[in-house]
């Protein structure tokens, strides 16, 4: 008798089991781009025609580096988790993966991007789905780099020229000495004096190159805005006599932010 | 085998009995931050941290500014109330680039048992920083870091850098 209970307690709690899963619809969805890093813009795409989800209001409840800002309450998702109507049962939901999850991307680069689709309280819940991980962001070296990556006229400015990567035969031989550096305003006129000839210094990694703090270098007056600033690497080439010529780079540019 | 069975069980409960609660060592009063924050500062290094180079991995993250410019020449004396309050400050920059807006005013924390950031007033200019590790404070230091932040259209902030400030205290 005994055992008679228990298993109809197991077939009951499996039967409950099974009407759960029968509840998870079946959706049709595309993403887009297909492969993306944690700061390009997602567009998800999902067609909710012949789930159980047709005909209803849809809400993304996201997941894979961890809960998306969405996933607030399951039994009342926030508005900022509704999908946006395109026509009839297909609607759209865009996020870009950093302020979507909340988190810097070294801590989403690698990881799956999840996401199910629910009625906003829950009641009706799509299947899980992962259609791919977070693709990392990969550094390019090139002949020219500025460092910080992003950066503003107020923050210190170090410019490189890294001879390995160019394709310019001049580029790769000539023997760098100095740089110049002109600031630009918005309009693209000069801010202070053009400084020519700043003497470069060799890197550890064999790139040149130069720091300077742009208020300082150059004088900018108080409340004068800089939109960019615009470079290039001076040095000494041989020409085709033997003869030590002068050469300079093609130039390069830095534009500045408005950084908070 | 009766006997072996009472045996063990005997042994079980002995080695129970034997057990004696660990004592834990007195970890000590807690960290006075605002206190060791109190007196004056000299700046001893500056590095500036690309946040944003950092963030995607890339491998270019640091540059040492200390000998760019004169910023050893840079001063704080930080001042406290009686009972252990951020109160005034002061900066002498000297021949340093001014890397805060403010040369004096009054210093605030966020928190006065555990400070994460300051913050520097004088009238309505303010200064935001945040304050380094605390374990550095033991060994004479201050690090104070200037974060900068890109705002996105929507009012998102993504942090692009940091200038680190590194002060020894002065005697």
């Amino acid at each position: 008798m005994k055992r008679i209970y228990k298993l109809s307690l197991i077939a009951f709690f499996c039967l409950i089991g099974i009407t759960a899963q029968a509840q998870k619809a079946q959706i049709k969805y595309t993403v887009t781009p297909g492969v993306f890093t944690p700061e390009d813009e997602v567009i998800l795409e999902i067609d909710l025609a012949g789930s159980s989800l047709a005909g209803k209001e849809p809400y993304i409840w996201a997941f894979g580096p961890g809960d998306a800002i969405t996933n607030t309450s399951w039994t009342s998702s926030p508005d900022i988790a509704k999908f946006t109507k395109v026509a009839g049962d297909k609607w759209k939901y865009i996020f870009v993966g950093t302020s979507f999850y909340n988190k810097g991307a070294s801590e989403i680069i690698g990881k799956p991007f999840s996401f199910l689709v629910k009625t906003k309280d829950g009641g009706i819940q799509s299947e899980d789905y992962t259609p791919t991980k977070f693709s990392p962001i990969l550094f390019v070296p090139t002949l020219f780099r500025n460092f910080p990556i992003r950066t503003s006229q107020y923050d210190a400015l170090s410019l490189y020229l890294d001879q390995r990567y160019t394709v310019s035969p001049n580029n790769q031989r000539f023997s760098p000495t100095s740089i110049n550096i002109r600031l630009l305003d918005p309009a693209g006129q000069l801010v202070g004096q053009e400084k020519k000839g700043l003497p470069i210094v060799k890197q550890k990694d064999g790139s040149f190159g130069y720091t300077f703090l742009p208020e300082i270098l150059f004088a900018i007056p108080e409340g004068k805005i800089v939109n960019k600033a615009v470079y290039s690497f001076t040095g000494t080439v041989k020409d085709v006599n033997g003869s030590t010529v002068p050469y300079t780079t093609e130039e390069a540019e830095v534009v500045f932010l408005d950084l908070k | 085998m009766k006997n072996l069975k009472y045996i063990i069980f005997l042994l079980v409960v002995l080695g129970a009995a034997s057990c004696k609660q660990d004592e834990l060592k007195d970890i000590g009063p807690a960290r006075q931050v605002i206190s060791a924050m109190k007196g004056s500062w000299s700046l001893n290094s500056v590095i500036q941290v690309d946040e944003y180079a950092k963030d995607k991995q890339f491998p270019f993250t640091t540059v040492e500014l200390t000998d760019l410019y004169p910023y050893r020449e840079a001063k704080l004396t930080l001042n406290t109330t009686e009972d252990h309050k951020p109160s005034t400050f002061s900066i002498s920059f000297g021949n340093s680039p001014k890397f805060l807006k403010l040369a004096q005013g009054n210093w605030t924390v966020d928190n006065n048992d555990a400070p994460a950031t300051m913050t520097l007033k004088s009238g309505t200019t303010t200064d935001q920083i945040t304050i380094g590790k605390y374990g550095l404070l033991d060994q004479g230091q201050l690090l104070l870091t200037v974060k900068k932040y890109q705002v996105g259209s929507k009012g998102e902030k993504t942090l692009v850098l940091s200038n680190n400030y590194y002060f020894k205290k002065a005697n």
